[in-house]
Formats: C-alpha cells, structure tokens, sequence
C-alpha cells in the first residue's frame, strides 16, 4: 500500500500541520473560506471575473496528495464555495473540481515532483476550464453567456490571474504540505 | 503533459484494488455532483437543495459581512489609490480636453470673424455698387491682405491681387464701416494701390504721411471744400488752413472732394466717405481752422479690402492708366 515518492524540499515544522491529510484540509478550507469572503471583494474595475483561488489550491493539494485526496478535495471545496456563495448553481463547480483534483491527483505518483512551471501552467489551464465547462452548462439551461463572452469576460481574466495566484499557492503550498505524500482509503485504517 | 505515474506496479492485486478504489471514489463523486446538479435544476426554487443552499447562504452572510467589514479598511486604501490615479486620469484629460476646446473655440472665433468680415465687406461693396458714378466706373472685387510691414515705417499692406487681376495703380481701397447705430455698412476709403506686381499689389493707406487727399465737409446734401487731408508723423489725419469763416461741427462726414487739375486729376473721384471730424483747433494769433478727421474703420485690423479697379476711360485717365 505504500507508495514511493521523493520528498519535497521541507517539511511544515507545527506538529498538527505535520498530518499529510490535515494540511491539505485545512489548505483548502483556508482556500474557500477566503474565496467566499475576501476575494468577491476585490474590485477589479469593470471585469466580471475574480480569481479562482479555490481551483488553484485544489491542483496544488492534489498534485501532493493524490487523485482520491485531490478528488474529495476538490468535491467538497467547490461544493462549499457554490452553497456559500449565492448562484444559480450546485454540483457543477464541484464536478469540474473533483475531475481537475483527480487528473491533477495523478502528478501526485509520477516519478518526479512537480516543478513550479508545470503547476502554473496546469493551475492556468484549469482556471480557464472552469468557466467553460460552467457557461456550458448554463448554454444546455437556455440562458447561457456566448462562448465570446465567456472568453472576454470570465476565462481570459481568470486566467490571466491564475499565475499571480499559482505562484502564491505553490509557495505556500511547498511549506504547508512538505513533500508529495499520496493519501488513500487504504491507508487511512 | 499527462503525468506518468509509478503504478506500472499495477499487477499485484493490492495496486489493481488500490487503482479500483481511487476510480470509484472518482466515479462516485462525479456522480454525486451529477446528481446533485441535475437535481438542483430540476426542482422548484421551494426545493431542498435550493433551501438547503439558501439557508446555508444567509447563515455565511454574518461571516461575509464581518469579512467586508474588516477589508474594508484595505478596499478604503486601495480605492483612495485607485480614485487618486483616476481623479489625476481624468484631470489631465480633462486638461487635454479644455485645450482642445479653446483650439477650437479659437478656430471658430477665428471663422467668425473671418465670415463677419466678409459679409461686411460684401455689404460695402454693393453699397458702392449702387452708387452710378462707381458701378459705370469701377469693377468691384475683395482682395486679401497677404502681408503686413513688419515695422510700419509706411502705412501700407501687401494685397494678394495684382496685375494679373486686373489690378491697377490707383486703384482705390475700401473697408466696410458702420453707422454709429450699427445697423448699415457702407465703404469706407482707406488708400489707393501704389504699386502693382504681377500678382500682389501694395495699398497705401491714406494714414501715409506720403498721401494727400483732396476733401470736402458733407453738410446735408452740399459738400463744403476744406482742403487736402494728410497724415502727420503720428497717423493723424488732419487738414490745416481751413478758412475760419467755415462752420465745422464735430461728427460732420468728410467725402473726397475729386479736385485736380485735367492733366493731373486726383486719383480720387468726387464724394467718396472718408471719415468724420473728431476735432477742431484754432491756434491764438491764427484765423484758421485745424481740423483733425478720423477714419470710420482702421485699415489694419481687417483681413481683406475691396478693391475698385478702374474700368471706364474715365476712370482710367483719372487713375493715370489709360
């Protein structure tokens, strides 16, 4: 059941944070709560989009801890972030969240840990996903934006912040979650 | 950039079950979220889901407004920036925008005084026009001032019609000018072409001390000669030793009187306005009158002049042309 990683730089020096799982946990939750309550804050003059702050994190937390850690990571952060903050949506958000956390999971046991660059463009690629897969759903509804819009408006800016947030986020998360450890069922008993 | 995992390993049985459980963990939640999506927007507004999500939305609200309220100092510093950026923004355009509008405020300033000018002096040229001893005589035309002296030693200017137009010397200039209630525009001699290029002329103005114009007083409908009228070292106009016999009121027209002898006839044709008198002097030991007379309208301020060429044989022996 043990699978072999290389460790990452350092290791998170408070005892409590020295739970693989409960670093992801609480990197997340720091996530979403910020996500719901600081960014919708921020004024960006007239752009519609903010930055997706919660995404990011779950590559990150799933790029060190795996595809189910990734997954249920990213089920449960997109589902808080879509019940806390007000739409017209549940389970959509979190659905391109549990996939982006599973196939991100997957960095989790390649041979080589993860450079800066690959998760900024990963980070990238998938806070442009995000609004896509969202405004496609919505198009299905009847009352979608046009793809344009979606690019001018949503995609394009959130993805133009994604590598201010992404380079943040791999800082932290270099510190916070140590090195690359790949949590799953089995090993939790 | 699909990552190449260790799980090549994935032969034993506890990596085939380790592999099985992480995809069915995948499955159930993307089913979950299915489910949950689906479910959301098949309901009514009154639904669970929709109440569950309302519910767990107005209790975030409290945390959400302590979360705006402590940012808000740093929302107050960032759009203090922002506003100064944009109140500086919007002040240079504005800047930009005022000396835009004072370009253009000058231009049309500009237009209009050219068309008011203009206007006025087709308005004096069709009241010269109506006037027989002209019309039969004279052809009319507007030339434009195309330089001035750049030191007036000579009160001239440099018209942009010449010989090629039919110009020439002596032919007479005139300015629009007012009556004192403004209301009617008549012209006004101001000199006569003293030379004449191919196609400029120069217009030497009778404020010249180079120029003398023989002129008479305008009392009603008879004219009363006073003498020539020539401009001292200053510009004035002035006519000395007139007969103090002759009554001069102030105001009174001043005409061109046509004097001249057959063989040297005054350039000037007879009745021409030239000005008005602005003032009479009478030295102590002296029996005559020192008039000074003042033109309706300064010839230098104006932009164009109309210029009557002469045209009949008469005109043309009384300009020394034909």
């Amino acid at each position: 059941m043990q699978v072999s990683v290389r460790p990452g730089d350092g290791e998170p020096r408070d005892p409590w944070m020295r739970s693989p799982l409960w670093s992801a946990v609480v990197f997340l939750a720091v996530a979403v709560a910020i996500q719901v309550t600081l960014i919708p804050r921020i004024d960006i003059g007239d752009m519609r989009a903010v930055p997706d702050l919660m995404i990011v994190v779950v590559v990150a937390v799933a790029m060190y801890r795996g595809v189910v850690v990734g997954a249920v990571g990213g089920f449960c952060a997109g589902l808080a972030v879509e019940l806390l903050l007000p739409g017209d949506t549940l389970g959509v958000v979190a659905l391109a969240a549990v996939a982006i956390g599973a196939w991100c999971g997957r960095y989790a046991t390649a041979p080589d840990e993860p450079t800066w660059w690959l998760f900024l463009l990963v980070a990238t690629v998938t806070t442009g996903i995000v609004p896509f897969w969202v405004g496609t759903v919505q198009a299905l509804r009847g009352d979608g934006p046009s793809i344009p819009e979606i690019v001018a408006n949503l995609a394009g800016p959130q993805m133009l912040f994604a590598p201010l947030i992404a380079a943040v986020v791999w800082w932290v998360a270099r510190r916070l979650l140590g090195s690359r450890h790949v949590i799953e069922p089995g090993m939790m008993s | 950039m699909s990552p190449r995992t260790m799980e090549a390993e994935g032969t034993s049985r506890a990596s085939r079950r380790r592999i099985a459980t992480r995809r069915g963990v995948v499955i159930v939640l993307l089913v979950v979220c299915v489910l949950l999506l689906t479910s959301f927007f098949r309901e009514s507004d009154q639904g669970f889901l929709h109440s569950l999500k309302g519910t767990i939305t107005d209790l975030a609200n409290p945390i959400q407004g302590a979360a705006s309220a402590a940012v808000k100092p740093v929302q107050n510093l960032a759009g203090w920036i922002k506003d100064s950026r944009s109140a500086a923004n919007q002040r240079d355009r504005l800047q930009s925008e005022v000396e835009g509008l004072r370009t253009e405020l000058a231009r049309l300033q500009a237009n209009k005084a050219t068309s008011d000018e203009y206007v006025d002096q087709h308005a004096a040229q069709l009241q010269l026009s109506q006037k027989a001893s002209i019309a039969d005589q004279y052809s009319i035309t507007t030339a434009s001032v195309a330089s001035r002296q750049l030191f007036e030693t000579r009160q001239s200017a440099r018209i942009d019609k010449g010989r090629g137009d039919g110009v020439t010397v002596n032919s007479l200039a005139f300015v629009p000018a007012r009556t004192p209630d403004g209301k009617t525009v008549f012209g006004s001699l101001v000199g006569r072409v003293t030379h004449v290029d191919a196609n400029s002329a120069r217009v030497t103005f009778i404020t010249d001390p180079s120029q003398r114009v023989a002129v008479s007083l305008l009392d009603g409908s008879d004219t009363v000669p006073l003498g020539l009228l020539q401009a001292n070292g200053s510009g004035d106009l002035i006519l000395s030793g007139v007969p103090s016999k002759v009554d001069i009121k102030l105001m009174t027209q001043v005409v061109t009187r046509g004097a001249g002898i057959s063989t040297l006839q005054s350039p000037y044709p007879p009745g021409l306005l030239v000005g008005y008198v602005s003032s009479v002097g009478q030295a102590a030991l002296n029996s005559t009158w020192t008039v000074q007379v003042d033109l309706f309208r300064d010839p230098q301020e104006l932009g164009t002049l109309t210029i009557l060429i002469p045209k009949s044989s008469e005109a043309k022996h009384r300009a020394g042309v034909g």
